[in-house]
């Protein structure tokens, strides 16, 4: 990527991109997932990637594998070459700022390649645990919606049914507190007795119960519904993450099988 | 009318302009976080948004027009001509989704008797007791180009999230919204590239787009209660909400491949809301627990006491989860 490039973006985040100039960059923005990647990285990370901010991220964040922040590294490399698209192709996001700074001005190359070091240091322990998970978690390769065993519990090494619900849409600490029976029953004592948020890194238990999801059409049938009544700020959100929803991969449906809030989204009424 | 009396009134209305154009920077967070609210209640306008999210960016365009009774919005992903993508018309208590992967539109509907229900206009209130502190960050030009005032809507805890919005100083429209955790990180943005007001929406530009046009019809709820069958008892409610979190109302709601109306619950902490569905198991439906999120908005599944509970809302997912685990019949 150009620093042409790189200036056309913070201007127009900015609010500084001459009209003609912004329609330009939105047409480039649809045509090309790359430079969509390459903008998501910039705008929600800004400039402050610092690292009081990075040891935080990396308690909670499921970004901490040493390969995957060497194939950042690369990417950045690469850029020249147009290959952000690796991040997007990954699904995930950097670390981000804590102090998301007013004026999100697009860093050089310079200042990212050093947070990109930065980031590499604080990863350990459960941090990187939290990583491996969240890792394997996007592994997973989309399936259909409402196949075979859609209404089952199902693993989550297994779990075909709500991927792409599961691949971007849920927290890995959700899961490793939802995996582990006892910590999900200290998180709700803790709660009943001090008000106070218990911690998000609970240990995944090997004999917890296997979390669930909830089947993806099901789910945006109960986000649909909710969407009735919540506010007009929040529902922009609400019904834009439904929209830009990742597209789940189609297969046959076997009617015989499927779940009946599946069979509704399938056509039956 | 004297020509002295007529410069009295030009006098007087340049005053009462100047007045109001500098007051939008001397309005407290509150009042003009309330301003913001009244307008998009009470505006109609287009516009063009990015939505950055989950490392992705999706270009949307969004047409919204007041009407006298509530409103129409159709929002949709911007694909390039003739290009199907998803899209979303909300009219009155219909809201349709057209989703080009199965060539469908779901068509979901709200209860006749909730009637005029739209949503809970936020109520931004600061002080130390509230759950949300309301922070001025100046003045800068938003992404359409227009002055405008930044306000940060911090959640005291972790059951919230908060906001980082851009307030257009003239139309009190949010160009720029940035969701945020509860550790103020950035998870979501929506960024007008360009926003409009308009005086006058035709019904064609709430159209749906023609390549989606055609798409079978799929119910995705709202049909009426056969004869003969009881409505759920609706005693539940929530032995204990999250702080700042309360009861606001009791609806029943048809769900997708519901046997009758689930009961539908609905928690405010003001600006957050949070909807608790109850419903009985259908036949051949396995109760779960489980979770899930789309977008800002969090799901949390259990079942209390042989009735599948479910918590949808705009919140940290432990919100949802601690919200629908506290669920019980009266």
């Amino acid at each position: 990527m150009s620093e042409r490039l790189h200036e056309q973006l913070s201007a127009l985040l900015d609010g500084e991109l001459p009209t003609g100039e912004a329609e330009l960059l939105l047409a480039r923005l649809q045509r090309d997932p790359g430079l969509r990647a390459t903008l998501a990285c910039y705008t929600l990370s800004g400039d402050a990637i610092r690292v009081s901010s990075l040891q935080a991220a990396a308690q909670v964040e499921p970004v901490a594998s040493a390969g995957f922040a060497a194939r950042i590294g690369a990417a950045i490399e690469a850029e020249e070459q147009q290959q952000a698209s690796v991040l997007a192709g990954m699904n995930v996001l950097p670390p981000l700022s804590a102090e998301a700074p007013l004026r999100l001005a697009v860093p050089t190359r310079r200042a990212r390649r050093g947070a990109v070091r930065r980031w590499l240091q604080p990863l350990g322990g459960v941090a990187v645990a939290a990583g491996v998970a969240g890792l394997a978690l996007m592994a997973i390769p989309y399936g259909p919606v409402g196949s075979p065993g859609g209404s089952q519990p199902v693993q989550v090494a297994a779990a075909p049914v709500a991927a792409p619900a599961l691949v971007t849409l849920v927290e890995p600490k959700a899961l490793l507190a939802a995996a582990s029976g006892a910590g999900s029953s200290q998180l709700l004592s803790g709660l009943d007795s001090a008000g106070e948020p218990a911690s998000y890194t609970t240990p995944l238990s090997p004999s917890g119960p296997a979390p669930t999801f909830i089947p993806a059409a099901e789910l945006a049938s109960y986000v649909v519904a909710h969407s009735e009544v919540s506010g007009p700020l929040a529902r922009r959100n609400v019904l834009t993450g439904l929209a830009a929803e990742p597209v789940p991969a189609m297969a046959p449906v076997n009617p015989a099988v499927v779940a009946p809030a599946v069979e509704v989204e399938s056509g039956k009424p | 009318m004297r020509p002295r009396s007529v410069q009295r009134w030009v006098l007087a209305l340049g005053l009462l302009l100047a007045g109001s154009a500098g007051a939008a920077a001397q309005l407290s967070p509150e009042e003009l976080l309330e301003r913001m609210s009244t307008a998009l209640v009470t505006r109609s306008y287009d516009g063009e948004f990015l939505r950055m999210a989950d490392g992705r960016v999706d270009r949307f365009r969004v047409v919204h027009r007041r009407e006298a009774q509530g409103f129409t919005e159709r929002v949709y992903v911007v694909a390039g001509p003739g290009v199907p993508a998803r899209e979303i018309i909300r009219q009155g208590n219909e809201l349709r989704r057209y989703l080009p992967e199965t060539r469908e539109v779901v068509v979901g509907r709200a209860n006749a008797t909730e009637g005029a229900l739209l949503g809970y206009l936020p109520l931004f209130h600061d002080g130390h007791d509230q759950p949300y502190e309301l922070v001025a960050e100046g003045r800068t030009t938003s992404t359409t180009g227009r002055p405008a005032r930044v306000i940060q809507v911090r959640a005291r805890d972790e059951f919230r999230l908060g906001y980082r919005l851009w307030v257009d100083e003239t139309t009190a429209m949010p160009t720029r919204t940035d969701l945020l955790d509860p550790d103020g990180k950035i998870i979501e943005q929506l960024v007008f590239t360009e926003l409009r007001l308009r005086s006058r929406i035709s019904d064609e530009e709430l159209q749906p787009s023609r390549a989606v046009r055609g798409y079978a019809k799929v119910s995705g709820g709202a049909e009426p209660l056969p004869p003969g069958v009881e409505p759920l008892r609706s005693g539940w409610h929530v032995a204990h909400l999250p702080p700042g979190f309360r009861l606001v109302r009791r609806l029943f709601k048809w769900l997708p491949g519901g046997t009758e109306p689930a009961t539908h619950l609905v928690v405010t902490d003001g600006v957050a809301t949070v909807s608790v569905f109850v419903e009985r198991p259908a036949m051949g439906r396995v109760p779960r627990v489980g979770s899930g999120r789309i977008g800002a908005a969090t799901a949390y599944t259990t079942v209390v006491e042989g009735h599948q509970v479910t918590a949808v809302g705009e919140v940290p997912s432990r919100t949802v989860e601690v919200i629908a685990r506290q669920v019980v019949p009266q």
